[in-house]
């Protein structure tokens, strides 16, 4: 190989790498050539190893998301970062930064993965040049590997992208309001319209009407936000096609706006007049407003019976004194803290003051003159009065890093008759 | 996130003391597992029946207390000491026989030949009615039956797996006890459990509303009360006989041969320690008094 093969890839060479020395890029160079590799193969090795990111070799030019087959390498593509997370993941050998998050284009909305530390940042636009392709659960993704090259994109690019008017990411899915779960972008469900509070809020496009309210079918209650008036009533049962799922303290949330539709169905109804029943199992999985569990009341938890509140922010005082305002003469309280159990899961459960007035069959007041002196006479009171009851309990579930916790807003014995029961699960039994 | 709380089993006695295999806890704080024979892992249970019988074996200051409570298809044995606080201060005010509700946690004891027995630690006992203890019989039957369901249609599969399970219609967690039955305890006879929960449907049906002694016996086949092998087992130990006394190893041996069950052999000598007729002066020897 002579000197003038050899001195044209030095000096591209030299243009990607304008800080280092001609001379050694040139014995670099030629320390490969001597092992027969090809200038060109031994170029691209070189700048690996400077740390140099190239594109792939085989780039298929730009690409705009729709046009994305799936399994391709080499696709330049121009898009705007909607959603961009960062996270800790551990692999085999050593932890690795994990980046994540949504891109589009004037076409659609796709998803973005690296392994590779591209940081996109939400709301700037780039260009990505040897992305590859690949299908993730069904979906198409970009994946921003070693031969990624990302790059800012100059003002004004994509500037007439309005993402509003997108389909939602992902591919619609139809799904009973139960298994709603936080985090789902598009799904589709119907219900019954249970309550609606339509409310006028300030955007940034000016003055808009949403509804607030509470959709229902036979599984489950579920509250929704319609950023778009949509005209529906309470009463209507509707159909949301495109609507996605937020949390609200461990509570999936529907939510759609005008990229939904909405369709309401004349010719269907559910049965919404029983509050649904479900599993503490299912409970523990994801939270739910409005609902029913049955179960036995297995422990009375510590910090039941008479406690005294903050008077400027309602904490409960230990010893007399707030974690925040300090000692203070604090507002007398009553409540119970319990854990309920139906043998498929478990959850706590706060019993607000009626609550327990109800199960004592007392008020705060008479409480305070009974048991004035001894605040654990309170406490074997109420072990003694829910300890192994059978109770229906109905109210929220709420889920956080301590596990699912309801609020009851109304509490029942459990009197379902386990003889009719019993007699349908024997009968059941006997047909082979 | 934390660790979901462990959630109380609903189990029937038959099932639970079938039990021979525990998931050991590696890590620290990691809760144990008794695995029963229809593949449950149970670390908590609630159970309801009748107290039959509570004796101390321990002494005035620092009690230990072992009571026997009857459900519809067997015995849960119980130990209750200082660490048990709430049972221990409910236990000896209560007289078999009363219906009783117990929440515990698993505890399990190998003896030196590798053979495996199970027993409760409970962590509140209460008073229930005859209702409770109905609606108790009634989702304990079906949370069984899933799991029975599952591991009768695995036991017939040629390759049992979770996923087909489920497509028969099995609940995950079921299909999941189903395969994990299968690899630890092999294909068994599984009548006896159908038939337990068939004569604990009875119960209720029968006994409903009624007061439980008055009610009839749970119907042939869910629990059978076998003949009383006190006086041979007796005669066993008195024949293994040395000076010293009889070991362990040997009355189990014996009684193999007579063909007694180990688990009645197991109650019969806890009687005899309870009357006592005979004590155990080591671990592992009996002695006739």
């Amino acid at each position: 190989m002579t000197e003038e093969q050899i001195a044209p890839i030095v000096k591209e060479l030299k243009e990607a790498l304008p800080e280092a020395d001609e001379e050694e890029l040139s014995r670099e160079l030629s320390r490969y050539i001597r092992f027969g590799i090809v200038p060109q193969e031994a170029k691209k090795a070189i700048l690996r190893k400077m740390g140099v990111r190239e594109p792939s070799r085989t780039s298929i030019g730009h690409r705009s998301l729709s046009e994305l087959q799936g399994n391709e390498i080499g696709v330049e593509v121009t898009v705007k970062c909607l959603s961009s997370n960062q996270r800790l993941q551990m692999t085999q050998n050593d932890e690795r930064t994990l980046s994540t998050g949504l891109v589009a284009d004037e076409t659609m909305i796709r998803r973005f993965v690296s392994w590779e530390g591209h940081a996109l940042e939400k709301a700037k636009c780039y260009t990505i040049k040897g992305a590859s392709v690949r299908t993730f659960r069904g979906e198409l993704e970009l994946n921003l590997g070693s031969y990624a090259v990302v790059e800012e994109a100059p003002e004004g690019t994509l500037s007439g992208l309005d993402v509003s008017k997108l389909p939602r990411y992902g591919a619609l899915v139809e799904l009973s309001l139960r298994d709603l779960r936080t985090g789902q972008g598009n799904v589709s469900v119907k219900g019954k319209v249970l309550s609606a509070e339509k409310r006028q809020i300030e955007t940034e496009k000016g003055a808009k009407r949403i509804v607030d309210g509470m959709l229902a079918d036979e599984t489950k209650r579920v509250r929704f936000t319609s950023w778009h008036d949509f005209g529906f009533e309470v009463g209507d049962v509707i159909a949301v096609k495109g609507a996605y799922v937020k949390d609200w303290r461990g509570i999936p949330q529907l939510n759609f706006d005008e990229r939904a539709e909405v369709e309401k169905l004349p010719e269907v109804d559910f049965d919404v007049m029983r509050t649904p029943r479900l599993a503490a199992e299912e409970l523990q999985q994801s939270g739910a407003s409005d609902v029913e569990v049955a179960g036995t009341v297995i422990e009375i938890r510590d910090g039941s019976g008479l406690i005294f509140r903050c008077p400027s922010c309602n904490r409960a005082l230990a010893g007399g004194n707030c974690t925040v305002h300090g000692p203070q003469d604090g507002i007398v309280d009553l409540r119970t803290k319990i854990i309920i159990d139906d043998g498929t899961g478990a959850l706590s459960a706060i019993l607000n003051t009626e609550l327990t007035e109800q199960v004592l069959g007392m008020s705060v007041k008479e409480c305070e003159t009974k048991f004035c002196d001894s605040e654990a006479n309170l406490v074997d009171h109420l072990v003694k009065k829910l300890l192994g009851r059978d109770l229906v309990l109905r109210g929220n579930v709420m889920k956080d890093e301590f596990g699912p916790n309801m609020l009851p807003a109304k509490l029942e014995d459990d009197i379902t008759d386990p003889l009719e029961e019993a007699k349908k699960m024997l009968s059941l039994m006997e047909v082979p | 996130m934390a660790r979901n709380r462990e959630v109380a089993k609903r189990v029937f006695a038959i099932e639970y003391n079938r039990s021979a295999h525990e998931d050991k806890a590696t890590e620290e704080n990691a809760p144990n597992y008794v695995i029963s024979p229809l593949g449950d892992p149970v670390n908590r249970l609630y159970f309801v029946g009748v107290l039959m019988s509570k004796v101390n074996n321990g002494s005035e200051e620092s009690p230990l207390y072992r009571a026997e409570v009857r459900d519809p298809t067997g015995t849960f044995y119980l130990y209750v000491g200082q660490y048990q606080p709430q049972p221990l201060s409910v236990l000896p005010t209560l007289e078999p026989p009363t219906l009783l509700g117990v929440v515990g946690k698993v505890r399990t004891f190998t003896k030196d030949d590798g053979s495996f027995y199970v027993s409760i630690k409970p962590e509140v006992i209460f008073p229930v009615d005859i209702p409770q203890r109905d609606r108790w019989i009634v989702s304990t039957s079906r949370l069984t039956l899933e799991k029975l369901k599952a591991l009768e249609d695995a036991q017939v599969m040629n390759e049992p797996a979770v996923g087909p399970l489920m497509d028969k219609g099995h609940l995950r967690r079921s299909a999941e006890s189903a395969v994990n039955a299968l690899s630890l305890y092999g294909k068994q006879d599984l009548m006896q459990f159908r038939e337990a929960i068939r004569g604990a449907l009875g119960l209720a049906i029968e006994g409903g509303g009624r007061p439980l002694l008055e009610a009839p016996p749970p119907p042939k086949g869910a629990s059978p009360r076998p003949p009383d092998i006190r006086d041979d087992v007796l005669r066993l130990i008195k024949e293994c006989s040395s000076e010293k006394g009889a070991l362990y190893r040997d009355i189990i041996t014996r009684c193999d041969q007579k063909g007694i069950d180990r688990i009645r052999l197991e109650e019969t000598i806890q009687e005899l320690l309870d009357e006592g007729t005979i004590y155990e002066p080591t671990i592992g020897l009996i002695k006739v008094i």
